[in-house]
């Protein structure tokens, strides 16, 4: 046991790596992970800590690395030459810091908006927090290749945490605010008044309706589609400029979908659940297209070949053979296509509605929960005294989650067929 | 391996299609339905109307559209034939009828309205209760951008219009006799001026009467504040009539639903909401 | 037997027509855009490119203002994502992954409206008060909600290049001695810089065609700042412009306003035409070395 022990931590070892250095160096990490946190989260939450604490915070920083660069002279000259520099830019800063002015107006410079001290410190905190965090990583590590590596990464890591913030904010802020209003009553009620009382059915049923509608004109293209892509036209000219055209239509902005709405359904089909779940079949599509492709494109070429040595004409191989275990990835492809459709706005705002009612027909204007949240967006200071106000922006939290929620649950589900499809092979 | 037959699948999946179709077709052959959509002023209005109007009426339904398209854009799609009652806060303008020929503009006048310069409370309390109309040009046209220079606290204002076109931003220019102004932002409804300015410390818009709250106080232009008494008089320099056009005489449906708005009942449901009835 | 290769002559002939449906969108599209747009290119003429919407009818502030919250998106998007997926496809360990993939794909199903939403609710007084802004509502937030928009493209497709880069070439570097991160920074990434590239113009078109959230948090406004550089104001963006305007728009502003669609229409084309070529020649190189 003590063998084994002795191997894994050798004791020498441990007093060579754990030495008064190496704490030195550990501080100054800790230190700097500290201070872009704590930066971060001033600038994040705008809680200022105070303007006199800000000199104070980069003088102990400045010394902190000054003794690092010190004591690393040993180990890497040039490295650690760095470090003494930075230590001495943080000594400026502490020297600037004393005889700044509380707020740097831009408006000199055409701009129109000022700087605050504060916000210029706590910036400042998180880049020089993660400037000190790399510098003392490779001091902790003895300047080796490996101490950038870990330098590398505790960036890449800090990248991650900063793209997950957006989201946990948004997933947060939705929940949080939106849960309180969401009753049993609002979920089966008609919209009443401006949208600060009643439900949001209507939008709900539109929703479905809008997706129903996709499921019928562009699932079935898209699929056709992409069946002629993977399975008939191998190297064809066709193929190439078809691949074109779906990844042009693809790159689409949704509004001009909404103008090309107006400029051709609503000349035919008026101003109504036709028109919008029409335009919204034609945004899904390429989605659909592409993932029906690929989704062919993974079973296996002997398959098909199998079954065309058998006598299986091209047609019934596709349908017997190629179909049936491509079905889970193209149902994943067309339920997240769909999903995206579904959230989309700018395609319908010019023939939605704010229904008080079910939608009577398919001629009628159309209800869906994007527009409607984005009504009650538009509405949301509008009419009335503060409760209604206040009304309002509750039904429009709510109305978030509730959209929010059902393009979850299309992505779970969408990711649920895909895992179980991965097993199967 | 499961066996789907895709061609199945697909001929239930029309089948099922088709059964929606014919259900909610019969629905809606139970009501007959108003289209109706426009000035973003005449849309609190609009709803509320057609909110009380359902449900004294089943066989009739009227579908507000929103967000609000504008003034202009009510006009425009009535003149296209995709609604039935275009709404309007202003005018039909001459381009608009020559473009066209062959629908006959008829105007629903419903009620009145003045356009009131708010501002945010912080403001308001700070002593701006009121502007005369020269002060009013200056901060539009950005000569003054200070609240300082009229009577305010030391910030710099933050100028909330209506985008161009609408009824609100067309009465409102002519009124004060500009051409182009240097707001801050740009909005696509009443509605959404309101919330800016309520939002903020510094703000200046302009909204319909109905529009007007304890968060948003209206400020006394030359000494005049915007009421019902004001604004019939003509002594408010801002005024205006609020519209529902239809396509020749309002009949049928749309005829009930006018003549619903114009109602007492109806003209009710209009002075709650903040505007001047006929 | 005749018979049945018709059968299957006429099956081709369908889904020869299906797939040729895309076509036939885009060229509609096209077509009934460029048909309204043509009086705005005909009677504003060479003022379409002037910065004064309101008497001149010029796109060129709009224009201005989707270069600058399309740059801006970018600034934020290109480092951050393309370090999202490195970290993703190289450093994360397998659940890690597993659990951070499908967070990222919910991060790209958000609706726009939702981002909107919170931009204006969230973002808009936070920028305010930060900066001590006249008011948030501005380019500057523009930029910054785009650019979270376009985070998930630019992760999912740095993720796609790098995995798709041969095992064997990373394994030779490793073998020669190299840390994971130098194998990273000197082999993996360069090879599959190409891809990243070719992808991330995707990342463009949609940045530049974003509307809903743009329009919460911009404003409709048509006065383009005076400078470049003040993000610190609203200001147009093709996209806003229409969906704000289009309601009371009359007249030839109208077809500008399809004029706009027009020009978003063409630079988005473009951009997806180079992004596939791109990804063409990529599949050919790797096929063929």
């Amino acid at each position: 046991m003590r063998n084994v022990f002795g191997k894994i931590i050798n004791t020498k070892m441990l007093y060579e790596y754990v030495s008064l250095q190496r704490l030195l160096f550990l501080l100054s990490l800790c230190l700097s992970c500290l201070y872009a946190l704590a930066g971060f989260t001033i600038v994040a939450t705008l809680n200022y800590i105070g303007e006199d604490i800000y000199g104070y915070l980069f003088l102990i920083f400045g010394i902190c690395f000054l003794l690092t660069g010190i004591s690393s002279i040993k180990i890497n000259k040039k490295k650690s030459v760095r470090i003494l520099i930075f230590s001495l830019i943080l000594f400026l800063i502490v020297f600037v810091s004393t005889a700044y002015p509380s707020s740097v107006g831009l408006q000199d410079y055409g701009l129109s908006a000022s700087l605050t001290y504060n916000m210029i410190f706590s910036i400042g905190l998180i880049i020089f927090g993660l400037i000190g965090a790399l510098l003392s990583l490779g001091a902790l590590f003895n300047f080796k290749p490996l101490g950038n590596q870990y330098g590398a990464y505790f960036l890449l890591v800090v990248c991650m945490l900063i793209i997950l913030y957006p989201l946990v904010i948004i997933i947060g802020q939705v929940t949080i605010n939106g849960a309180p209003g969401i009753t049993w009553e609002f979920l089966t009620s008609d919209v009443r008044g401006l949208g600060e009382s009643g439900g949001i059915l209507p939008a709900i049923v539109g929703t479905l309706l809008l997706m129903f509608i996709m499921f019928v004109i562009a699932v079935p293209l898209g699929i056709g589609a992409a069946i002629y892509l993977e399975e008939y036209a191998g190297g064809h000219f066709m193929v190439r400029v078809i691949k074109m055209a779906v990844s042009i239509l693809r790159g689409v902005p949704s509004i001009v979908f909404g103008l090309f709405a107006l400029a051709f359904f609503v000349p035919i089909f008026g101003i109504s659940f036709l028109t919008g779940g029409l335009v919204l079949s034609f945004y899904a599509l390429p989605m659909i297209i592409r993932s029906s492709a690929e989704a062919l494109k993974s079973i296996p070429q002997g398959l098909r070949e199998g079954s065309l040595a058998l006598g299986a004409t091209k047609w019934q191989t596709i349908r017997r053979v190629v179909l049936p275990p491509s079905l889970p990835g193209i149902i994943t492809g067309v339920v997240l296509g769909i999903g995206e459709a579904a959230g989309e706005t700018a395609p319908l705002l010019f023939v939605s509605t704010l229904i008080i009612k079910m939608p009577p027909n398919l001629l009628g204007m159309v209800a869906s929960l994007p527009t409607h949240l984005y009504t009650l967006f538009g509405m949301r200071g509008g009419l009335g005294d503060e409760v209604e106000v206040a009304a309002r922006m509750q039904n429009a939290w709510s109305t978030a989650l509730i959209l929010l929620t059902i393009i979850l649950i299309l992505n779970v589900v969408a990711l649920v067929i895909r895992e179980k499809f991965r097993k199967e092979f | 391996m499961k066996k789907i037959n895709t061609l199945r699948t697909l001929a239930v999946l029309a089948g099922v299609f088709a059964l929606t179709a014919f259900m909610s077709g019969c629905i809606g052959s139970e009501s007959e339905m108003v289209k109706l959509n426009g000035s973003s002023t005449v849309f609190p209005i609009a709803q509320r109307c057609a909110e009380k109007f359902d449900q004294e009426h089943d066989d009739i339904t009227v579908e507000v559209g929103a967000p609000p398209i504008g003034s202009g854009g009510g006009i425009t799609q009535l003149g296209e034939g995709n609604i039935h009652i275009g709404a309007a806060s202003r005018e039909i303008k001459q381009t608009e009828i020559d473009k066209f020929p062959n629908v006959d503009f008829t105007d629903n006048v419903i009620a009145f309205d003045g356009v009131a310069v708010i501002v945010s409370k912080d403001i308001y309390d700070a002593g701006v209760t009121g502007l005369t109309t020269a002060q009013l040009v200056d901060i539009y046209v950005g000569t003054v951008t200070n609240w300082m220079d009229v009577g305010g606290p030391d910030r710099q204002i933050n100028i909330n219009e209506r985008e161009e076109g609408s009824g609100t931003h067309d009465t409102f220019m002519a009124a004060i006799d500009i051409e182009e102004t240097v707001a801050n932002q740009a909005w696509p409804s009443n509605a959404e001026v309101k919330s800016a300015v309520s939002n903020s410390d510094n703000g200046i818009g302009y909204v319909g009467l109905g529009y007007v709250s304890n968060s948003t106080p209206a400020l006394k232009l030359d000494g005049i504040a915007p009421s019902e008494t004001t604004i019939k008089a003509g002594t408010y320099p801002i005024s205006r009539s609020l519209h529902m056009y239809t396509d020749g005489a309002p009949k049928g449906a749309v005829k009930v639903f006018i003549d619903f708005v114009q109602s007492s009942a109806g003209q009710d449901i209009i002075a709650d909401a903040g505007f001047i009835r006929l | 037997m005749k018979k049945k290769l018709s059968k299957e002559h006429i099956i081709q002939g369908i889904f020869l027509l299906i797939a040729s449906f895309s076509i036939f969108i885009i060229f509609f599209i096209f077509f009934f855009l460029f048909k309204e747009a043509i009086p705005a290119f005909i009677e504003v003429g060479g003022d379409i490119f002037s910065t004064d919407f309101s008497n001149e009818l010029g796109l060129g502030g709009a224009i201005r203002g989707s270069l600058i919250v399309t740059g801006g998106a970018l600034l934020i998007a290109y480092p951050l994502g393309i370090g999202g997926g490195i970290f993703l496809s190289e450093v994360a360990s397998v659940w890690i992954r597993r659990i951070l993939k499908p967070i990222i794909e919910v991060l790209a199903g958000i609706p726009s409206v939702v981002y909107g939403f919170i931009g204006a609710i969230i973002l808009v007084p936070f920028l305010t008060d930060s900066f001590r802004m006249i008011s948030g509502f501005s380019l500057l937030a523009g930029g910054l909600i785009i650019g979270v928009m376009t985070l998930p493209i630019i992760i999912s497709i740095s993720d796609d290049s790098l995995k798709s880069v041969p095992r064997e070439i990373k394994e030779a570097s490793l073998a020669l001695g190299a840390t994971p991160w130098q194998t990273i920074k000197k082999v993996t990434f360069p090879a599959a810089s190409s891809g990243i590239f070719a992808g991330a113009t995707l990342g463009v078109g949609k940045a530049l065609g974003e509307t809903m959230a743009v329009l919460m948090v911009v404003s409709a406004i048509t006065r383009a700042p005076d400078s470049w550089f003040d993000i610190f104001e609203s200001g147009p963006v093709l996209t806003s412009l229409i969906a704000g305007h289009w309601g009371e728009a009359y007249g030839l502003k109208v077809n500008v306003l399809f004029a706009a669609g027009v020009f978003l229409f063409i630079i988005v084309s473009v951009m997806s035409i180079i992004s596939e070529i791109m990804q063409y020649r990529i599949e050919k190189k790797f096929k063929g070395g």
